[in-house]
């Protein structure tokens, strides 16, 4: 089962955010929808939609996503299982950052 | 604007017909009324017209930003209903204003106000909407709400003083 989610999304301005994050969130399965904009232009937005729940439905979501003129460019995160599990930190992540 | 044009055709209507003697309310109602309904429907269409083709290149440029097609969702739909409920106020603006004007005529009709009257108070009526409508633009703009009212009531004011004069002396 999938407890979260985290995608890349474009979307038209309008439907906003709000409306956009309560659509998501009134699925069942999910406890909590947040998104932020991280890129603006005219006529688009880039978001980033991160989703926790007990048990999202990824083909409801995308529904969703796309019933709103929204597309995913990409899953950028996901954890499954009983337990949600964050990304790990590993050297190779330390040694980048030093450069 | 579509009120104003309704209101504006009306005191015409109501003034041509009290210049020429045309002194029956049946004939002025009946006259009222085809000019609303046309006004109406010339409303309707030219505005759902219009805003659908403006719409449309909208959602065209969304879709071309997106690079995906928007058909089948919340923003077509939303993009449609707006363009009907607009072509709708559009068609029933000019009719509500036309039957504020000839509402004295209808109590004309059945004996309750004399003809005279019927034409005065049609004339104050349609004066009162077109300062209204002018309030109401003025409260829109966040502009001198009398001053835009006065605006409006002047183009009235005008059409009455030409139209009347028309009669006199024409």
């Amino acid at each position: 089962m999938i407890r979260k989610l985290v995608l890349d999304v474009m979307k038209p301005h309008e439907p906003s955010i709000l409306d956009l994050s309560k659509s998501i969130s009134r699925l069942n399965g999910i406890d909590g929808v947040n998104i932020t904009v991280y890129e603006i232009d005219r006529k688009v937005e880039n978001v980033k939609i991160t989703i926790v729940g007990s048990n999202i439905d990824f083909e409801e979501v995308k529904k969703v996503i796309e019933e709103n003129g929204a597309v995913i460019h990409s899953v950028d995160e996901v954890a499954t299982g009983k337990k949600m599990v964050s990304e790990s930190k590993t050297p190779q992540d330390f040694n980048v950052r030093m450069r | 604007m579509n009120s104003f044009d309704g209101a504006m055709t009306t005191l015409g209507i109501v003034l041509g017909s009290y210049i020429t003697g045309i002194i029956s309310p049946s004939k002025i109602i009946s006259i009222g009324l085809a000019t609303a309904f046309a006004m109406g429907l010339s409303g309707f269409f030219g505005t759902y017209l219009t805003e659908e083709a403006e719409r449309e290149a909208m959602l065209k440029e969304i879709e071309v930003a997106m690079l995906q097609k928007l058909r089948k969702t919340i923003v077509k739909r939303a993009h449609t209903f707006a363009t009907l409920l607009v072509a709708i106020v559009d068609s029933l603006a000019p009719i509500t204003s036309t039957l504020i004007s000839l509402s004295p005529f209808f109590l004309s009709l059945y004996g309750i106000l004399g003809i005279d009257y019927a034409v005065i108070l049609s004339i104050f009526l349609t004066l009162v909407n077109l300062f209204y409508l002018g309030y109401f633009l003025g409260k829109i703009s966040r502009k001198s709400l009398i001053k835009s009212g006065f605006k409006m009531l002047a183009a009235g004011i005008i059409a009455t003083i030409v139209l009347l004069f028309i009669g006199k002396y024409g």
